[in-house]
């Protein structure tokens, strides 16, 4: 090699460094992580082909008691084939009373007012409520990558960043923006919660602006869904470290008065289930879960006190066009949804293990899952085949489906592995008495727990219906879990606390 | 609870027998051949209100289930839809007038009336067309809030608090009465309806009372329906949840008292060869043994499945052949009337049957279409029994003959008290209820038929036995298929040598994990030695 050539070389790599370190100084990972996610998405939700979700059915529920409508001619034609992206808004009094209460009213009546401000009175247009969502989400990004790479290495931080644009940016999440399903609202928030919670933990940013971050998206999560309710129970327990992050009786307070909320509204809102969201669930918990599997459906029945003969209904839902009893009649209400609660199938689980066990191996299947195959994402007059999916920047959420080990055993390997991999830096800090320090794991701990409740939850709530949809807790628990957990391998902080203050060294060096 | 008869049972039993005996000719059972042609051009019903929250809310579904127990189709519309010109299509209308304050005076209806020749009927209103004014010749007067005895047949009844019923004050001689209406406050009488060649006028219908059945007297000349009509005993929601030991004593209850019945039973389309299945065919073949006809009740439906899925003639062919298959013969089938109108349930669900029992619908389940119904060559006009028992007979036998084939139901008793009630308080009433596999029925399925005549069940022409041996209930069936296993001992052996190695290796592991930390603890934390514990 010359020397001149070396001397180009050289200069090549100088000027690389220089614009590095210029880029560092301007755009910090994660700035540029949510800079590239609000770029992805703005180009898959807004610009032509429209991405979106189709209708599997349950926006009616949603979408009417809000003051909107569907207004295509040939809307039941495009149910689960098509997404759809104009509605007509009600110019008349609404005497549609709410089906179900979510938060996600909220924001389609905020969307709502802003399509009616900005674009038009009479036609809804569903990216408006996407452009909302799509602002949020790319705080929550920000926020997340925040946490994990504030006063870290800027290559690794890098690194993290397009890790999270890989994981996060994918048209199986953001799809979902361009819909009506609760489970945007549930995305976002999941991030958000985690997000502030770690930021308490780095001691970024001002530490009640996140407490009331944490509490108000975890508000919004738990209420998102009915299926959510349970678990505001297992924030507002693992929130118990947020709390203690802290001394001060007036951080002390606010945190405790803000679990205490969470608390309430979660065991409120679950309470607040409409009678008929009950007996679906209970229809499809018997139906496609107890009975299906069972060696003896009879014997299943009859231990919960109902007539055998009902064994009749094993595998059928509760949507069927054409059965041979009314599910929502008299005769249904008292002999069979009066007969048994959730209790009594949980309880039904526990006392058949091996049943439970070949369930939860059937829940994994779809654990992994995060954009179910019956839902289209195209619109009608993109001229796509009926159900057709994007491939647009979908990358990691098919090599998620087509790896990962659809087990049960493996999301229990995995859950083990986790709490392993951060239990001595949880020990160190709950050992050298610094809380903060400790916050960790039990945010991590508290996500796991609520992917498995969300498919414990799926299970024993309604066996083996729309599996796919109901685990999406467990899908958002798993990628952040699974991201933080590399991005603190990359960091090398997995046993390792990090430090408070710059310059200070780690609060404990663990085991090693 | 209702007072028992004083007579002793076997007496009655007696009586009831030779009263079934007699009613062999006198009450023979009707079939396909005694209704209208069923192919013939429909009837164009047309109201002005359903007149919905009102005591003649349903009074426009009577009519049209009235009509379908003539075997006539029927085109239902509200007058503000109807399209000007359209009345020359039909030779027959029904005009129904439920709010006295709308009037059709002047309306595209009005002149098309004037100058229509078809049969004519209307019910309630004052004013008439022309041309049946002219042959009827009637007077009509709108009577004050009143109490009203209505005499039909062999029946009366008190219809009390009347609102705005228009009744026939005087009517040409030539045209013909039907039924009496006596106003209590002041004793003045008028005929219920009167009719004149094709034209005939009715003043008043509700859902639920007597004037249902004075009205079918009246349709019986206007449709120009014939022949010798049936009573039949309907047991309605029999599902495979129910308790089938007593859907059996109630076929013997009824056997014993000798009244034929027709069980409608709800259809399975899953789990069919579970024994859960097994039972249910079981109770329904002692059913069919003991004198009990089959019918097949229509599925349940959920309301926003119109379209259906294209699943619903694959079931109900599947259930049918099902039913033949275990020596069941079903003869027809049980429907709510929103079926008939609805083109999916129609053509997919009831296209087997020529016989149909058409239930009032279910709130809600009213089907808006512009298309006639479906119309069957049998089909009884079912009534609740309770119905019946509201009214008082007051004729004695000879028994007027009825004017249409009438289903008196019951729905399956929800215990044993209730059953012998209602079982007693049918022997009591002396209707000889006629036997439905004595008409003929017959329903086709893909693969085979199945027929009733003169009281015989035939499967593809072959008689059948139905007093066959029911076949037993396999108890041990298997649910789940058990997993095909290959060297399953071998694999058992290893695995628990596999639980074993692992056991000890957690063991040792742990053991070493125990000693490093001591040595590390002694080495590191306090290389002179703990002098804290001494």
């Amino acid at each position: 090699m010359s020397r001149s050539e070396t001397s180009g070389t050289g200069t090549n790599a100088a000027i690389w460094k220089r614009l590095f370190i210029a880029a560092t100084r301007y755009a910090s990972p994660s700035f540029l992580a949510a800079a590239a996610v609000l770029a992805i998405s703005t180009a898959a939700l807004f610009v032509k082909p429209y991405i979106g979700m189709a209708d599997n059915g349950d926006y009616f529920r949603i979408l009417y008691s809000n003051g909107i409508y569907f207004n295509a001619p040939d809307y039941a034609e495009q149910y689960f084939g098509y997404f759809v992206k104009h509605y007509g808004i009600f110019q008349y009094f609404n005497e549609n009373g709410a089906t179900l209460s979510s938060s996600q009213s909220l924001f389609i009546r905020i969307a709502l007012q802003l399509n009616i401000w900005l674009l038009n009175a009479h036609t809804f247009d569903i990216r408006v409520q996407a452009a909302i969502y799509l602002l949020l989400y790319t705080v929550a990004v920000y926020m997340l990558i925040e946490a994990l790479t504030w006063r870290t290495s800027a290559k690794r931080g890098y690194i993290i960043a397009a890790v999270a644009v890989f994981i996060f940016g994918d048209t199986a999440y953001t799809a979902y923006f361009n819909s009506f399903y609760s489970e945007a609202l549930m995305l976002i928030m999941s991030l958000f919660t985690l997000a502030s919670g770690l930021l308490i933990y780095r001691g970024r940013f001002n530490d009640y602006a996140m407490l009331a971050v944490f509490v108000a998206s975890s508000l919004l999560l738990v209420t998102s869904k009915q299926q959510n309710a349970p678990l505001g129970i297992l924030i507002a327990l693992f929130g118990i470290w947020v709390l203690l992050a802290r001394s001060g009786r007036r951080y002390r307070l606010s945190a405790a008065g803000g679990l205490t909320l969470l608390l309430v509204v979660s065991i409120a809102s679950y309470a607040l289930i409409p009678q008929e969201f009950v007996n679906i669930n209970k229809y499809h918990a018997m139906t496609r879960g107890v009975l299906p599997d069972s060696s003896d459906p009879e014997k299943s029945l009859e231990s919960m006190g109902i007539d055998g003969q009902y064994s009749l209904l094993s595998g059928t839902i509760y949507y069927e066009p054409y059965t041979t009893i009314d599910v929502n009649s008299n005769k249904m209400l008292t002999e069979f949804y009066g007969k048994f609660g959730f209790g009594k199938v949980l309880a039904y689980y526990v006392a058949h293990p091996d049943q439970a066990g070949r369930m939860l191996n059937l829940a994994a299947k779809n654990a992994f899952t995060t954009r179910p195959e019956a839902m289209g994402n195209f619109e009608k007059s993109e001229g796509h085949a009926y159900g057709a999916q994007t491939h647009f920047f979908s990358l990691y959420s098919t090599l998620k489906k087509l790896l990962t080990p659809k087990t049960f055993g493996f999301l229990f390997l995995w859950t083990i592995i986790v709490v392993g991999l951060y239990m001595p830096s949880f020990v160190s800090a709950v050992r050298t008495k610094n809380r903060r320090q400790a916050v960790r794991l039990p945010l991590l701990l508290m996500m796991i727990l609520m992917g498995l409740a969300g498919i414990a939850i799926s299970i024993v709530g309604a066996g083996d219906a729309d599996l796919a949809k109901h685990e999406f807790m467990f899908t958002i628990a798993f990628d952040l879990v699974t991201f933080i957990t590399i991005s603190d391998a990359l960091l090398g902080r997995l046993w390792r606390n990090v430090p408070l203050h710059p310059g200070t060294a780690p609060a404990a060096a663990t085991a090693a | 609870m209702r007072k028992r008869s004083g007579m002793p049972r076997t007496a009655a039993l007696l009586i009831l027998a030779f009263a079934l005996a007699c009613s062999s000719v006198s009450a023979g059972p009707a079939s396909a051949a005694s209704a209208p042609d069923p192919s013939a051009a429909s009837v164009l019903l047309l109201y002005d209100s359903l007149a919905l929250s009102t005591p003649r809310e349903g009074n426009v579904e009577a009519l049209e289930r009235l009509f379908a127990a003539y075997g006539v189709p029927v085109e239902a519309m509200p007058i503000d839809r109807y399209a000007e010109g359209s009345l020359k299509s039909y030779r027959r209308v029904a005009v129904v007038r439920n709010v006295s304050d709308l009037s059709v005076a002047g309306s595209a209806l009005a002149s098309d009336l004037a100058s229509y020749d078809g049969a004519y009927l209307q019910i309630g209103g004052l004013e008439l067309p022309g041309r049946a004014q002219t042959k009827l010749g009637v007077e009509l007067q709108a009577a004050p809030l009143d109490s009203v005895r209505l005499e039909a047949g062999d029946y009366s009844q008190t219809l009390s608090s009347v609102e705005a019923l228009d009744y026939i004050a005087d009517a040409s001689a030539e045209a013909k009465r039907y039924g009496t209406l006596t106003f209590m406050s002041d004793g003045k009488r008028s005929p219920y309806a009167v009719s004149a060649g094709d034209c005939a006028y009715a003043g008043y219908l509700s859902a639920g009372s007597l004037t249902e059945l004075a009205l079918a007297y009246v349709l019986e000349d206007w449709l120009h329906a014939d022949g010798e009509f049936g009573t039949y005993m309907l047991i309605k929601e029999i599902y495979p949840f129910s308790d089938l030991e007593l859907l059996k004593t109630l076929a013997d209850r009824l056997y014993e008292s000798g009244v034929p019945f027709v069980a409608s039973v709800k259809p399975v389309f899953y789990n069919t060869d579970y024994p859960a299945m097994q039972r249910y065919l079981q109770a329904l073949q002692y059913v069919q043994a003991r004198n009990g006809s089959i019918v097949v009740d229509a599925p349940a439906v959920a309301a926003t499945s119109t379209g259906g899925d294209g699943s619903l003639h694959g079931k109900m062919n599947g259930f049918i052949e099902l039913l033949a298959a275990n020596g069941i013969a079903p003869l027809g089938m049980g429907a709510s009337l929103f079926w008939t109108y609805d083109k999916v349930y129609a053509s997919q669900g009831m296209s087997f049957f020529d016989s149909v029992f058409l239930t009032p619908n279910a709130n809600g389940q009213h089907v808006w279409t512009p298309d006639a119904s479906k119309a069957f060559a049998f089909s009884p006009y079912v009534m609740p029994f309770a119905q019946l028992q509201d009214f008082e007979r007051h004729g004695t036998a000879p028994r007027t003959p009825l004017p249409l084939n009438l289903a008196l139901s019951f729905d399956l008793f929800p215990d044993k008290a209730a059953m012998e009630e209602a079982v007693d308080t049918i022997s009591r009433s002396w209707i000889p209820f006629a036997d439905l596999k004595s008409g003929t029925h017959n329903v086709l399925t893909d693969r085979l038929t199945v027929q009733s005549s003169g009281g015989s069940l035939l499967i593809d022409g072959k008689p059948l036995d139905i007093g066959k041996r029911e076949r037993a209930v396999d108890e041990n069936y298997a649910y789940t298929a058990a997993a095909k296993t290959s060297f399953a001992r071998l694999f058992g052996i290893q695995n628990q040598i596999l639980m074993v190695i692992i056991g000890s290796s957690l063991a040792v592991f742990g053991l070493f994990l125990f000693i490093g930390y001591r040595r590390y603890k002694r080495k590191f934390l306090y290389p002179g030695g703990r002098h804290d514990s001494v």
